[in-house]
């Protein structure tokens, strides 16, 4: 290589940072979240659009400082906050009840039967999610193959109300969100060797003390970034509640899409989106701090 | 040939017995469909306080020998039974055994005391007292300041000797060591030999070692058995395998030997070499071995001796082909009439020899070892 003696000059230093990862952050997630804040504090225009003057009303709607004159406070934004945050967190919580052992089931599978499980899982990434969708709305409406079943049967008289519940809500998160639960977890369970699982076992531990005391906390990172890529995209999700919430079950990406499209009030729908990205930063946060302090501890610095 | 010839050169009583293997058969389904045949028949008993090596090349059986024992693998047919316990409904965890691992197993999230005391804690072993066995098994082990640190904060020997810890700590039974110094280096190897002999000693623990390493084996075990195909060649001491290997597969596989193969007439052996070789009259009358009996003749290159070629005690005579200087010693090489080759161990220095050179040997009759037989060594598998 050849070395320049040129000092450069001082103004380029900064400058020089800027390396792809950088770039590409900065124009993909620093600068949409920007304009996102930006319109979250800015006054909507009468047909849309933004008045460029500060306006504090947006987040007043939603906690509680609005004027009561041109903006009112309706707890209803909180609630269906509170509401996605609890549809999220179940749907890691089922997501991870299925895929933790089908997950470990699969890895132990001889490498042929392997492979062609790990082919089905990621078979639905090719079909559209609307489908896949819809095809839920088949299974689970009124005159759906369920109800039909169980009527046929006798067990029931009338069909069950299954359509646009939370419970529908929930099934077709779970399902959406299936394979992103399923991979981090696969990834750890296939990581950890089988001698630590056998010396457990050797040293006299029964099969329920080997999971909790050495299977679960060495596929524990796989688990929370699963919990986490589920978590996410969960909390902002429009299109399940949308297909099959319809208008009882909203969640927050309902009332975001609302404000975007239908109500083109681009500020408080901006306010609204602000809500879950602070959210999520909050949980990230968290999360990098946990990751950086257990890599810490296993190169000997936490010790 | 026989299976097993079981030369236990101990008088125990059957009390004694820790672990008693009957008639172990496994075998695996290889992905083509086909089988193998990985224990065929194998009997073992190891007394109290005993260093029992297994020994044999590679894909014999060892490990699954092993693992039938500690629970991991389960016999197609035969019996198990430790402490006369059949083990043969017992899952691994119940075992009264602990195994130090090849790759050592060391739980990474924990710390080595957390590792140590993992069996006692499993066991509900209270906390002082688990902290207080964990303590002094990792100072039995000569790591006792290292007792806070993880498992990669440690090099390879160190964590060697954590796995040693963490079995021991358990007082179990039977400890089953699975090439446990393989992944050192020689000077560590040795080291670790010493000191996993002294431990067996001190803690009056029944081992099972299994090794490629000749000379370990010949210098820890109290008996070693020699592995070939699924079955026991021979169980004995060091010193009997030696000097009376059971089988051809023994005599090779067990220190450097020379192999004659013949028929008996008049207590000597007409074998393809010329000359007849004098056979020990003693030895021939002990094992019923009469005239006209095909048998294995095997000697040991220390137990021939140089002479002229022409003078009355050269039992052979040979050229030499070839002179390895050893440091205190020479190998030759010689080429027999026939064109066979065979090992030769001066311990004289001083005797110039030459390749190209013609020599007489002699030997002892008595240190002419027999084998019954004279079959082909089976594959080397
Ligand atoms: N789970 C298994 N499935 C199929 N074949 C197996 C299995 N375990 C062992 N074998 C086969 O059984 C035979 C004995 O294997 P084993 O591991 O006991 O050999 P070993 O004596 O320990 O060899 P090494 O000295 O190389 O460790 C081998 O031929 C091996 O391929
Ligand atoms: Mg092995």
């Amino acid at each position: 290589m050849i070395k320049s003696n040129l000092p450069r000059p001082r103004w380029l230093q900064p400058l020089m940072l800027l390396s792809p990862t950088t770039l590409f952050l900065l124009v993909f997630f620093c600068g949409p979240l920007a304009i996102m804040v930006t319109y979250s504090l800015l006054e909507p225009g009468i047909y849309g659009g933004v008045e460029w003057t500060f306006y504090d009303q947006n987040y007043g709607r939603i906690f509680g400082w609005a004027d009561g004159l041109y903006e009112e406070f309706d707890p209803i934004y909180l609630e269906t906050f509170a509401k996605s945050v609890r549809l999220a967190l179940i749907t890691v919580a089922t997501t991870l009840l299925i895929c933790y052992p089908a997950a470990f089931w699969i890895s132990r599978l001889p490498s042929r039967t392997r492979s062609i499980c790990m082919f089905l899982i990621t078979l639905p990434f090719f079909v559209s999610m609307i489908v896949r969708l819809y095809a839920w709305l088949l299974i689970l409406r009124p005159t759906g193959v369920i109800n039909q079943l169980l009527m046929s049967l006798g067990l029931i008289s009338e069909p069950l109300e299954m359509m646009y519940t939370e419970g529908a809500v929930i099934v077709g998160m779970t399902y959406i969100f299936l394979p992103f639960m399923f991979l981090p977890i696969y990834a750890s369970i296939e990581k950890l060797p089988g001698s630590l699982i056998e010396a457990s076992q050797d040293l006299g531990a029964s099969p329920v003390r080997t999971f909790f005391r050495v299977i679960l906390p060495l596929t524990l990172p796989g688990v929370i970034s699963g919990a986490i890529i589920v978590f996410i995209p969960s909390l902002g999700n429009f299109i399940v509640p949308g297909l099959l919430g319809g208008a009882k079950v909203m969640m927050v990406g309902n009332l975001i899409e609302q404000q975007f499209l239908y109500a083109r009030n681009w500020p408080f729908g901006a306010a609204l989106s602000f809500m879950i990205m602070a959210a999520m930063l909050f949980l990230l946060l968290i999360y990098v701090r946990v990751q950086s302090r257990s890599i810490g501890a296993s190169r000997g610095e936490g010790v | 040939m026989p299976a097993a010839q079981q030369t236990a050169s101990r008088t125990n009583t059957t009390n004694d017995v820790v672990l008693s293997i009957q008639c172990a058969h496994r075998s695996f389904k290889t992905p083509e469909g086909g089988q193998v045949h990985a224990l065929r028949g194998v009997d073992l008993d190891i007394f109290e306080n005993e260093f029992v090596t297994l020994l044999g090349p590679s894909g014999c059986g060892k490990t699954t020998l092993l693992r039938c024992i500690s629970g991991f693998e389960r016999l197609d047919s035969g019996d198990i039974a430790i402490g006369g316990e059949s083990m043969a409904r017992r899952p691994a965890h119940k075992r009264p055994v602990n195994t130090v691992f090849q790759s050592y197993a060391l739980f990474p999230h924990m710390t080595v005391l957390q590792n140590i005391g993992y069996g006692l804690e499993a066991a509900g072993v209270g906390r002082r007292e688990r902290i207080a066995r964990s303590e002094e098994a990792l100072e039995m082990v000569g790591l006792g300041d290292m007792g806070q640190r993880r498992p990669e904060q440690l090099s390879g020997g160190q964590q060697q000797r954590v796995a040693l810890a963490r079995a021991i700590v358990n007082r179990p039974r039977l400890l089953l060591l699975d090439e446990p110094l393989s992944a050192l280096d020689r000077n560590l190897r040795q080291q670790m030999q010493i000191e996993l002999k002294r431990l067996q000693h001190e803690l009056g623990i029944a081992f099972v070692f299994v090794t490629h390493d000749q000379e370990e084996a010949l210098t820890m075990s109290d008996r070693i058995a020699i592995f070939n195909g699924g079955r026991i060649e021979q169980l004995a001491s060091p010193r009997e395998i030696y000097d009376h290997p059971a089988s051809e597969f023994v005599a090779r596989f067990i220190g450097e030997s020379n192999l004659f193969s013949g028929k008996i007439a008049d207590a000597t052996l007409i074998s393809s070499t010329g000359n007849p070789l004098p056979l020990c009259s003693k030895q021939l009358d002990l094992r019923n071995f009469d005239n006209g009996r095909q048998v294995t003749a095997v000697i040991r290159p220390e137990h021939l001796h140089l002479c002229a070629p022409e003078a009355p005690q050269a039992q052979l005579n040979a050229r030499i082909t070839e002179v390895i200087f050893l440091g205190t010693e020479y190998q030759l090489i010689c080429t027999l009439n026939d064109q066979s080759l065979i090992k030769v161990r001066v311990t004289d220095v001083n005797t110039p020899l030459s390749v190209g050179q013609n020599i007489g040997l002699s030997y002892a009759p008595e240190q002419l070892h027999l084998i019954a037989g004279s079959t082909p060594l089976r594959g080397a598998a």
